[in-house]
Order: C-alpha cells, then structure tokens, then sequence
C-alpha cells in the first residue's frame, strides 16, 4: 500500500466513523438488486437550487440535489462491483422518515465521478425525489 | 383601455374552463390561477396547470370600440414518479394532453370567456394561442419533469371611454 492509498484508506476511515449517521442506507439499482451501504456511505454536498421556468415569469421548480460519497470497494452484489448509474436510488432512512435520492446529474456534468486520484471513493450526483 | 383587474379575471375565467373541459382529473390533478409559485419537484404528484397573468395591450378600433388583449402564460408540469427515465409513450401522452389544452383554451370559434349571456358580442375570445414550448428538456433530464409552456392572448371590444 503506497503512502497515497494509506492516506486515502483512512480518509475514508474517518469519514465513515465521522459523517455516517448509523441510520439505514440501502442502495437500489434500476433492476432492482440492492445494497446496505448503512456506516459505509455518507452524504457530501446538499445544495437546493430554484429553476425559473424560461417561458413563464413567476414560475420556479425547486430542486434538492444530495451527492452521496460511497467507497468504491463497497459498491457490488454478490461479490461483483458496479459503477453508479442513472436512476437507480438511494433510501436513506436518517431521522426515522425515509428520504429516496435518484441518480440524475446535473446538466453538464456526469452522474458520478471520483472523489481522489486513487479512485478508491464514488462521488455520486442524486436528487431527492420522495 | 385594458386594466390589471381585467387580466386577473381573465386568468379565472382561463382556470375555470380548464376545469370545466378537463373532466377526467385525476385526485392529484389540479389547476390554479397564480403570481408566483415554486413547486417542489421531490414531492409532486399528479398533473398541475398554473395560469399567470402576463400582460395586456390596447387599442382603439374605431370611434367608438376598444380593442383589448390579455396575454396568459400556461404552465403544465408534471413529474415522472416510477424510478428511472419515463418512456417515450407517457411524454406521448402528456404532449398529447397538452395538444388538447391549446385546442381547449384556443379555440376561437368555441364559447367565449367571461361572456355576458344577455350580451351576443361580449366576452373574450382567443387572438392567438401557441405552446410556446412543448416541453422542458433541461427539467426532463435533471429532474424526470414533463413541463410544458402554453401562451394564450384573449381578445376583446369594448365600449371605449
């Protein structure tokens, strides 16, 4: 393990036993198949934005984006890693209501990108959506 | 000359014949007359339709009849509740829908808004209705939003002053 991948272990380490709330986290892919990422993902960025409708004045959409940072290694069924993608979700049940995130990026950008040179943490672009 | 209380009853009376076409509305459906609304994407279910008030214009036509017009802004928005992208075939039919709401508030040939029913010549009919725009791909593809924009200027003559 060189120096880099150390440090990025235990970044990791310490964002998990720091931002992790312990509440339920479930990752659900479009198919279906799931995975608990609870005490192993976190939530980075919130940031609501308000959209004015182009054509109309006095229109808005709100939006809540969240960006979920999960470890690369954690992110497989049965064994098999996958990558995020669009429209599968996120429950995260913090403070006993579930909140679903779906995977949607923001325009001009992609769903996900890493987080750090060692590709080792998924930064993961979602949208609350329920 | 056109007034600014003149414009709000028109956008009433726009909501109302929406509602009185649009007899299959669903218990999420709504529609409402506005001046400003931010619609929380994360929680919206059904189909809404917001009327605003957007602006009115005037001019004499003759010695004796004014000619007044007062623009609507028509916004349909509904959102793509099931996980993942909608299909084609339900923004078919929500362009379709909104195909029938231009048919429904343009047709200048049907019953005119706010008419007076003992007055044959009153009321307000369609001067133009386009749907300015049919949908809203940035809100498709960032927030699973079928969002559409209708622009409906009603006519009328009036006594002048």
């Amino acid at each position: 393990m060189t120096r880099l991948s150390a440090g990025a272990a235990a970044l990791i380490r310490r964002q998990q036993a720091g931002a992790t709330t312990g509440a339920a986290l479930t990752y659900t892919r479009v198919g279906g198949a799931t995975v608990d990422l609870t005490g192993k993902a976190w939530p980075g960025r919130s940031a609501p934005r308000r959209n004015p409708v182009p054509d109309v004045r006095g229109g808005a959409v709100v939006v809540s984006d969240r960006d979920f940072l999960i470890p690369v290694a954690d992110l497989a069924t049965a064994g098999t890693p996958f990558q995020p993608a669009r429209g599968d979700r996120l429950t995260d049940a913090t403070g006993g209501a579930a909140t679903v995130y779906e995977v949607i990026a923001p325009t001009g950008e992609k769903e996900w990108r890493f987080t750090d040179q060692t590709n080792t943490v998924y930064r993961v672009h979602c949208k609350r959506v329920a | 000359m056109p007034t600014a209380a003149r414009l709000k009853e028109v956008r009433d009376g726009a909501v109302a014949k929406i509602l009185a076409a649009w007899t299959d509305r669903g218990a999420n459906d709504a529609v409402a007359g506005v001046y400003r609304i931010d619609l929380d994407a994360s929680n919206l279910t059904g189909r809404k339709v917001f009327v605003f008030p957007v602006s009115v214009a005037g001019r004499q036509v003759d010695r004796t009849e004014d000619e007044n017009d007062y623009a609507l802004g028509v916004w349909v928005v509904e959102r793509y509740e099931p996980q993942g992208d909608p299909p084609d075939a339900w923004l078919d039919d929500r362009l379709a829908w909104v195909e029938w709401l231009w048919r429904t508030l343009g047709n200048p040939r049907g019953a005119r808004l706010l008419a007076d029913p003992g007055e044959p010549n009153s009321g307000l009919w369609p001067a133009v209705a386009e749907i300015t725009a049919a949908y809203d791909h940035d809100e498709l593809a960032e927030g699973k939003l079928f969002a559409s924009v209708l622009t409906v200027i009603y006519r009328e003559h009036v006594e002048g002053p």
